[in-house]
C-alpha cells in the first residue's frame, strides 16, 4: 500500500528514529512502512494518522478506484 | 523527563543482542566444560547434573528469544514468527527425510544436537529474505 509517511516525517523534520519513538515501533518498522514493504495494522494506521492530525486516507492509499469511491459517496 | 534515544522495541532488540551473544558464549563454554567434566566424573547423578548445564543455557536462550518477540512491535513479531515457522518446518522436513533414509538406506546418522545450529543457519537466511520482500 502506498503512503505519504516519508514526506510527512520529513516535513516535520524528524528522523526515522524520532518517528519510531513517537509510534513506539522499531526504526526497521518505520523503514518498511515508508518503503511500502509493510502494511500496518488498523491500530497502527490510526496512530500514524492521529500523530500527523490527518485522516487515514490522507496517509495511506490502497489504490481503490476514484470512480468507485465517488459512486459510494453519491449513494 | 529526557526524550529516549531509542524506541522501546529498538531498545529491546539491543538488549536481546547482548543477551543472545552472552548465552551463545555460555553455551559453547558449557558444552566444552561438560565434555571435559564427563571425562573425570563417574557418579551418574553428577554426570546428569553436568550434562543439564548446556541444556539449561539452551532453555534460557529460548526464554530470552520469546521475551524479545513479545516486546517487539507488530511488524518485527510477524517477521520473527514467520521466520521461526519457515525455519522450523524446513528443519522438521529435512530431519524427517534424513531419518527415513537412516532407517532404510546406509547413510550416516545425523547428530541430533546439531538440529539447533541447523535451525539457526536456516533462520539466519530466511529472516533477511523475508525482510527484503516487497
Amino acid at each position: 500500500m502506498k503512503n505519504t509517511l516519508r514526506d510527512l516525517r520529513k516535513a516535520h523534520g524528524w528522523t526515522q528514529e524520532d518517528l519510531a519513538i513517537e509510534l513506539d515501533v522499531s526504526r526497521q518498522t518505520v523503514n518498511a512502512l515508508e518503503a511500502g514493504r509493510y502494511d500496518p495494522s488498523l491500530p497502527l494506521a490510526f496512530a500514524i494518522a492521529r500523530l500527523f492530525d490527518l485522516a487515514i486516507e490522507e496517509v495511506f492509499d490502497d489504490g481503490g478506484s476514484p470512480q468507485l469511491r465517488a459512486a459510494r459517496i453519491k449513494d | 523527563m529526557a526524550r529516549p534515544q531509542l524506541s522501546k522495541p529498538d531498545a529491546a532488540r539491543r538488549r536481546f543482542i547482548v543477551v543472545h551473544l552472552a548465552l551463545c558464549m555460555a553455551f559453547a563454554v558449557a558444552m566444552l566444560g561438560t565434555v571435559e567434566a564427563l571425562k573425570r566424573l563417574e557418579d551418574p547423578a553428577a554426570r546428569w547434573l553436568v550434562t543439564a548445564v548446556p541444556i539449561g543455557v539452551l532453555m534460557a536462550w529460548a526464554w530470552a528469544f520469546a521475551g524479545f518477540v513479545r516486546t517487539s512491535d507488530e511488524m518485527i513479531q510477524q517477521l520473527q514468527l514467520r521466520a521461526v515457522a519457515i525455519s522450523g518446518a524446513a528443519i522438521i522436513l529435512l530431519m524427517t527425510a534424513w531419518g527415513t533414509l537412516e532407517r532404510l538406506m546406509p547413510v550416516p546418522e545425523f547428530p541430533l544436537f546439531l538440529a539447533g545450529p541447523a535451525f539457526a543457519v536456516v533462520y539466519g537466511l530466511v529472516l533477511p529474505w523475508l525482510n527484503a520482500r516487497p
